[in-house]
């Protein structure tokens, strides 16, 4: 499953047909992601590259700098708080969502019974909650004067907090809010997952006398790993190119409070579509790139490295 | 079990990195040479050529709610003069409007005739847009002070506003009766800082007398206006950033006072302040934009009677009390291919009748002269019948003729973060400001 | 995390009572913390329900009530007085139905290719797809814009629905769930003389309706909440959608409408849910294993 290059189960047919078809197939299945990429992806993915080496600003003409854009970038602050931020807030929520979306998943991965149906909706809600919401309820739960949390919190005599503009809790709330928002989420890739482990081999496990927690982390885990690296994979990019929640939790694409919010997401699009700064922006979205590939090679690494 | 095991230990991850390097170097590559071929036609095609004036066809307006309705009150009257063209207007969110009008005048296709776009942004889309200059000029006297002054920038003129946004400070009366406040013992900012403590002792902390936000700039930019620079965070011909200037060094010094007063609600988030202020918690709002009293009777119409404006306070005893935000402004792109003609709409939709209709729909405050001399003799029932659009206007009337620079919006941003260290108390007034002025010259090239 | 399969308990007869009476016990803890996360991640959700039937003068009145006290239907009547709220609703589930159609097939014709099928280049390629996730999307607008403009392809559907066809996570999506796929499946078919296409469509599809349903969850959200993209390439009111419509009814001038938003919220989410609840019990335990014996 998931993330292979080259699966050593390919099937092997045991008719062969040596048929102009059979060879083509393959690649008239195929053909129309590479058709569609080449004519609305590469394009633009190469024309972002090009611009990153002009100083194009606005409305503005445009002039060739070379990598001027770069050398701004690697001694702009801004980067680094970007790049810091982005690392906690990757730390921070990546694992928990995986953690809680599994375990979700395996309790209530079960047909015709009203509360977990129901559960596995309840968990979906905020999957399905608009942006603009998710920014007024965590604003609402996290205020300091009148907000939920600060409001259970005083009755155990803690001060009131100002979750919303103190660097440290800042980065904590938007760790919950993606939590609350993607966990849902994670849990249906898991769900899916869930399905591809054939049922005969917990069957088995049982005849051997296998506890239920034993059959989980003996089958489940191991076969879940490659739905785990995969989802992973994909929380590692979305985590980099996040831009919605944070927006709307700190009031724009600055980050807020002390740039505490700032990710590598919102840094683009600030200096893209709020300076209209594309070449700098183009610039960002390349170094974003490159960090995004590194840290997915070595996930594969790793989840290859604990498979052997 | 054996089998389903060896699938998924085969099926993890044999990416090797030889592989993937090879595939980005063939991108890579392949973008080298696209970049080669392509270089002549360089990516920022601004403008794009314009078609000749049409005969009839369509004008479509963008803008969003509170901006429009002057245009669509005027689609009737334009089409007496204009018979052949049809008015499309179109309301988006705020946002979109921006990032639309960018898209399309880069692409070179697709914008409207006419856009509704905040002045601040203006610099940024300068290069697509037509010159009104000759056009606009004969009708500079109908638009109250700065509004007009405000559509232009190095000399040319690209759009009429639809409002005005002088600011004021709006403070609860019955609160400041309560506490002992008058508003004439209010003349500058350190007046309202020390009368804070009043506020704080007799409500035990429960009300505050204010409230302030580190890391935004609007007080900063009230008080850069009072200083006498019109350009806020730019002097007068854009060149230089100001923002270090000894005479903003004694503005945010006021302002670190007003920060450490007794009676401060720091740093509230997102609508924590509306709330504040509708439950009686805040009792005045220092940064007060003439569209502030929509608030008031779209959120707490039960506050009515209870609010009044006044005067920003100076700097220094008898220095400048003004301030001014940034209003919208109609704009017309140079794609349009019925520049003439979309003027004229723009022209019915901002003057008379239209400015009457965007006022009745909207209640912002107008920037169409006759209407705001027609207005300042009514009183406010919710001010308590106070005559806010005369102080409106008076406000306005002694503003200097802003403008908003070039890169208005990241010196915002800049300057936000370096101040919020400055009222926090991380770093020294002069340092501060320095290490902020030092950032927006490089960011934004100017000296 | 006692009970993987709590439709098929262990059988009791292995158990003493108290071990039983243990395992009730733990199962009735798990379902209490399952119930108390819900309810936490109810909180915000139920918040914006009840939001939605106060009044704009009432939202930011303190304290906020725990039920509502009286049921106003003034922000549903504000929404849909300043926009064509149930039309933008048709017009997304339509794009979010074409989306789900084209990508699903696509996704899951290729995904199964790249499993099941041996052909020269074919890791290559996996890789150019997998690489593409990788950069940033959001260089890719203004680029785009001007295509769209030059196909004339603006104020239409086609720049929402076509483009992504080529869907990167839909294929590596797929891909991984065809894996799963048993091999003497595909032998058999092939055996009764089933066409490539024919192999894919009559045995693997039913096979993999699991990752199919998922799938299909994942893109119609995708389409359901995208905002850029409509943004961008729509002019027409009459082809606007739920997102362009919350975000035109969130401001007057330059003051927030947070009444209407929740109201248009709550009508742009249920769809969604109704959605899922749906299509939920097709990724569940249960249904598969009889297809794939």
């Amino acid at each position: 499953m998931a993330t292979s290059v080259q699966p050593a189960q390919a099937w092997q047919p045991l008719v062969r047909r040596r048929h102009w078809w059979s060879t083509l197939a393959p690649y008239v299945f195929i053909a129309p992601f590479y058709l569609i990429f080449l004519a609305f992806g590469l394009l633009p993915i190469l024309f972002s590259l090009i611009v990153s080496l002009y100083d194009w600003r606005g409305t503005a003409p445009s002039t060739f700098v070379g990598l001027q854009n770069y050398q701004i970038l690697f001694q702009d602050p801004a980067l680094y708080k970007a790049l810091w931020n982005t690392v906690y807030v990757w730390i921070g929520s990546v694992p928990p969502i995986i953690l809680m979306a599994l375990t979700f998943a395996v309790l209530l991965n079960a047909q015709r019974q009203r509360l977990r149906s129901l559960l596995r909706t309840i968990y979906f809600l905020p999957v399905v909650t608009s942006l603009v919401i998710t920014g007024l309820i965590f604003g609402h739960l996290f205020s300091r004067s009148y907000g939920l949390v600060n409001g259970l919190l005083a009755h155990v005599g803690v001060a009131p907090i100002n979750w919303l503009a103190e660097p440290a809790w800042m980065k904590l709330v938007l760790i919950v809010a993606l939590l609350w928002r993607w966990t849902g989420n994670d849990m249906v890739i898991m769900l899916a997952g869930l399905q591809s482990i054939p049922p005969d081999i917990y069957e088995a496990a049982q005849v051997d006398g296998a506890t239920a927690v034993q059959a989980f982390w003996r089958i489940t885990l191991p076969l879940m790993r490659p739905v785990i690296l995969f989802d992973a994979i994909i929380s590692t990019i979305g985590t980099f190119n996040l831009f919605a929640e944070p927006f709307v939790l700190f009031g724009g694409p600055g980050g807020g409070m002390a740039q505490a919010g700032l990710l590598t997401g919102t840094l683009l699009y600030q200096n893209s579509f709020v300076y209209f700064k594309f070449g700098y922006g183009a610039a960002i979205a390349w170094v974003v790139a490159a960090i995004i590939i590194t840290l997915s090679m070595i996930q594969l690494r790793l989840g290859n490295r604990e498979a052997d | 079990m054996k089998q389903m095991t060896d699938r998924v230990d085969a099926g993890l991850n044999r990416l090797s990195r030889r592989q993937f390097l090879q595939a980005a170097l063939v991108t890579s590559v392949s973008a080298g040479l696209l970049a080669a071929c392509s270089t002549g036609a360089a990516p920022a095609t601004s403008g794009g050529a314009a078609a000749p004036a049409a005969q009839g066809g369509t004008i479509t307006v963008w803008g969003w709610a509170g901006t429009i309705e002057g245009v669509q009150s005027q689609i009737a009257a334009f089409n007496k003069t204009y018979p052949d063209f049809k008015v499309d207007v179109k309301a988006l969110g705020y946002e979109d409007v921006h990032t639309n009008l960018l898209n399309s005048i880069v692409a070179g296709s697709g914008a409207p005739d006419i856009c509704a776009i905040d002045v601040l942004r203006l610099t940024q889309y300068i290069d697509g847009l037509v010159d009104l200059s000759d056009l606009a000029k004969q009708y500079k006297d109908q638009f109250v002070p700065p509004t007009f002054d405000l559509g232009s920038y190095k000399g040319k003129f690209y759009g009429l506003a639809t409002d005005s946004e002088p600011m004021g400070v709006f403070y609860r009366k019955d609160l400041w009766d309560q506490y002992g406040i008058k508003e004439e013992d209010i003349n500058t900012w350190s007046d309202l800082a020390t009368a804070g403590a009043k506020v704080n002792e007799a409500s035990q902390g429960a009300v505050a007398l204010y409230h302030m936000n580190s890391n935004t700039t609007g007080l900063f930019e009230v008080l850069a206006v009072e200083q006498g620079f019109s350009g806020y965070f730019f002097n007068t011909d854009d060149t230089k950033v100001i923002v270090d200037d000894p005479k903003m060094i004694e503005a945010v010094t006021a302002l670190k006072q007003l920060w450490d007063g007794k009676s401060v609600q720091r740093d509230p988030q997102g609508d924590e302040v509306t709330t504040l202020l509708k439950n009686g918690k805040i009792a005045t709002q220092l940064i007060g934009p003439a569209w502030y009293p929509m608030t008031f009777t779209g959120q707490m119409p039960e506050l009515a009677g209870k609010w009044r404006l006044m005067r920003a306070p100076a700097v220094t005893k008898g220095g400048p009390r003004i301030g001014y935000q940034y209003p919208t402004i109609f704009v017309i792109p140079q794609q349009s291919p019925a520049k003439e003609t979309a003027w004229e709409l723009a022209r019915l939709s901002l003057l008379g009748d239209g400015a009457r209709a965007l006022y009745e729909k909207t209640k912002v405050l107008p920037a169409y002269k006759p209407l705001l001399d027609e207005l300042k003799t009514k009183p406010d029932p919710y001010f308590g019948n106070q005559n806010i659009y005369e102080l409106w206007q008076a406000i306005g009337n002694d503003t200097p003729p802003i403008f908003f620079g070039v890169g208005f919006t990241e010196a915002q941003a800049i300057l936000g973060n370096h101040l919020q260290a400055i009222l926090r108390g991380e770093t020294p007034i002069d340092a501060g400001l320095q290490a902020a002025g030092a950032e927006i010259r490089s960011k934004l090239k100017k000296g | 995390m006692t009970t993987i399969r709590a439709t098929q308990p262990l059988p009791p007869t292995d158990f003493t009572l108290a071990q039983r009476l243990r395992a009730q016990a733990t199962q009735a803890f798990v379902y209490l913390i399952l119930v108390v996360a819900g309810i936490i991640f109810l909180v915000p959700f139920y918040w914006m329900v009840i939001s939605s039937f106060r009044t704009g003068a009432e939202f930011y009145q303190l304290p906020f009530p725990l039920l509502p006290q009286h049921i106003s239907l003034s922000s549903y009547q504000e929404l849909f007085a300043r926009s064509q709220f149930g039309r933008g609703l048709l017009n997304t589930a339509f794009l979010g139905v074409a989306a789900v159609l084209l990508q699903v097939f696509f996704c899951s014709l290729a995904g199964y290719t790249f499993a099941k099928l041996r052909f020269r280049g074919r890791d290559a390629l996996f890789v150019g797809i997998l690489a593409t996730m990788m950069i940033p999307s959001g260089v890719g607008l203004i680029p785009n814009f001007i295509i769209m403009a030059r196909i004339h392809w603006v104020d239409t559907y086609w720049p929402l629905i076509i483009p992504g066809i080529a869907n990167a996570f839909g294929i590596f999506w797929m891909r991984q769930y065809c894996q799963s796929v048993p091999n003497e499946l595909l032998d058999a078919a092939r055996i009764d003389g089933a066409g490539e296409f024919g192999i894919f469509w009559r045995v693997v599809r039913p096979v993999i309706l699991p990752g199919l349903a998922s799938l299909s969850i994942f893109i119609f959200l995708a389409t359901w909440n995208d905002f850029l993209g409509p943004l961008v390439y729509l002019r027409s009111e009459e082809l606007f959608t739920v997102q362009l419509w919350l975000s035109v009814v969130s401001r007057q001038g330059n003051v927030f409408q947070p009444h209407i938003i929740m109201a248009g919220s709550v009508l742009a989410s249920l769809p969604v849910v109704i959605l899922f609840a749906t299509l939920q019990r097709f990724f569940i335990a249960g249904l598969t294993t009889g297809s794939v014996k």
